[in-house]
């Protein structure tokens, strides 16, 4: 008997009660929590509703009862987005597809009894556990983040790094950091220093010197589009560029470039950090020597631990760390969860897609797109068909048809 | 409804048992739903097609279909003609796929309704994807 069948034959869905014993037996419809509400928890929690339905019990913990959407997010930096814009609470998913949202923390997870412990002592015990769990940072030295911001995970350090952006004058001198890839959204960084140069330069009219350090040895995506824009706004490019020490109370940046020791001094330093999954994944064992979590790409299960599945940004593959792409590798994830809870075949072949809209202006974009497949051979997503697009004013209005699909099936 | 009121206080009590404090409790109840979406299914039926047109909702909306000036794709039943029709990003992402992949996807399209929202008006006409020649 499928355990569904022995359900309906308990009358769960007729409203009889039963002990919790009972529960504890299996004899509930299998309990799916996932940690992290952004692109792929949002994403695995909805499709697992909508296709599994009532078979499947989901719970969704986040710290936070408001994301912020790091997509388009550096349009807040130059006053073409507000913050609120890019703002999803969690009334979507629970109205609409019956997930149940938790606003609290973990603390740890105890893999032998599968069980989610919180910070508050609550727990929460799973039959399946999706970890997406975004990223986390890893710095160079013990400095304060509100006084030299990343803004690369969104929200009030968006707005912080727009308020200093705000106060820069003719004269002064902005410095931007590009951590070494694997790191989230590989556009972002030089989308983010061309918006910045384009807003100072032809929107608030002001002289600012902005300096761009690349620990990575060249652009790390859409050269074409980029170069020439950095060259168009006078950015100052330095590849091999790898962040020593910021000293957050003289704001003087030291770098090593090339192998060679230098410092910078600026009124605004925008360092984004070196990146890894979140503690909560390292402490857990479930991480290899790149600090992200390898896992099965047919399913995202871990490698290392059963029932543990970890998508998005903090899982180890080839595949860009950006939300469209969580946003699919999360409904591969959920088909692939269910399809094991039910006793079928997983799908083959899963795909997934990217597609991304970068600005570099306050009217003006280019895209990158790709699709991968899964290899078994290999256990790792091989790139399809991809291609890249370059700076036009449609596509600067394209962004926005693309954004305004991807927001929907994430979040409502 | 009244039934998932039924089965989330059972769960709050369940957390209790499990370990939780009165603040899990509090925070399951407070947070959790009570509503139960009539238009979900009562159990999972594996389909290929749903799977593979699932990577197109990111940039034509759920079940394909679209919020903004882009094309619905709910009960489309020539997706191949146009995926290939297209260029930029569309283009791309077609030759990302195989006839038979496109074949299962169009099968799982062409069931769901048709949207409003799938018309020459919605796209074509004003200047948007179809008419970008970037690349």
């Amino acid at each position: 008997m499928k355990r569904r069948d022995f359900f309906k034959l308990i009358g769960v869905g007729t409203g009889i009660f039963f002990a919790p014993s009972i529960l504890k037996a299996g004899t509930t419809p299998p309990r799916v929590v996932i940690v992290g509400g952004g692109y792929s928890g949002r994403s695995a929690a909805k499709y697992l509703k909508k296709w599994g339905g009532s078979s499947i019990d989901v719970t969704l913990i986040d710290k936070d009862s408001i994301y912020t959407s790091p997509i388009l997010s550096n349009l807040v930096l130059n006053n073409q987005k507000t913050i609120s814009q890019l703002q999803f609470d969690y009334s979507a998913i629970t109205s609409n597809y019956g997930v149940k949202y938790i606003n609290g923390e973990v603390s740890s997870i105890d893999k032998d009894n599968k069980k989610v412990i919180l910070k508050d002592g609550s727990i929460f015990e799973y039959d399946k556990l999706i970890l997406a769990t975004g990223i986390d940072f890893i710095k160079s030295n013990d400095y304060d983040f509100n006084i030299v911001p990343h803004a690369w995970i969104a929200g009030e350090q968006t707005t912080l790094l727009k308020s200093k952006i705000d106060s820069l004058q003719s004269g002064d001198r902005f410095i931007l950091t590009i951590p070494k890839s694997p790191y989230r959204c590989p556009p972002g960084p030089y989308e983010r220093a061309c918006v910045v140069a384009d807003y100072l330069k032809n929107i608030r009219g002001v002289d600012v010197e902005i300096v761009v350090l690349d620990e990575n040895s060249d652009f790390v995506v859409e050269k074409d589009s980029f170069e020439p824009a950095f060259s168009r706004y006078g950015i100052k490019y330095y590849p091999n560029s790898k962040v020593i020490n910021v000293d957050d109370s003289n704001m003087v940046l030291k770098y090593e470039e090339s192998g060679v020791l230098k410092e910078l001094s600026a009124r605004v330093i925008n360092v984004i950090p070196n990146q890894k999954a979140p503690a909560l994944l390292i402490d857990s064992g479930l991480c290899d020597e790149t600090n992200f979590a390898p896992v099965k790409l047919i399913n995202y299960e871990s490698l290392i631990v059963k029932d543990i599945h970890i998508i998005g940004d903090s899982h180890k593959s080839t595949q860009p760390k950006a939300g469209h792409i969580a946003n699919v590798e999360a409904k591969v994830c959920a088909d692939a969860i269910l399809r094991e809870l039910n006793g079928y075949e997983l799908y083959p072949k899963p795909k997934t897609n990217s597609a991304c809209y970068s600005p570099l202006s306050s009217s003006t974009a280019t895209w990158l797109t790709a699709v991968y497949e899964y290899d078994a051979a290999t256990n790792s997503m091989i790139t399809i068909s991809k291609d890249a697009g370059s700076e036009s004013s449609s596509n600067y209005e394209e962004m926005f048809n693309w954004s305004g699909n991807l927001f929907s099936d994430t979040f409502s | 409804m009244e039934k998932r009121v039924v089965l989330f206080g059972l769960v709050a009590v369940l957390m209790s048992g499990c370990g939780g404090g009165d603040s899990t409790t509090t925070t399951t109840t407070t947070t959790s739903t009570s509503v139960t979406p009539t238009s979900l299914p009562t159990s999972f039926v594996p389909n290929d097609g749903r799977l593979l047109a699932s990577n197109c909702y990111g940039c034509h909306g759920t079940d394909g279909v679209s919020t903004t000036k882009w094309d619905s794709i709910a009960g489309e039943d020539e997706l191949h003609e146009e995926m290939f029709e297209s260029d930029g990003i569309m283009l791309a992402q077609a030759k990302g796929y195989s006839d038979d992949e496109i074949a299962k996807m169009e099968e799982f399209l062409k069931s769901l309704p048709k949207s409003d929202s799938d018309d020459d008006d919605s796209y074509d006409s004003d200047d948007s994807y179809d008419d970008d020649d970037d690349d």
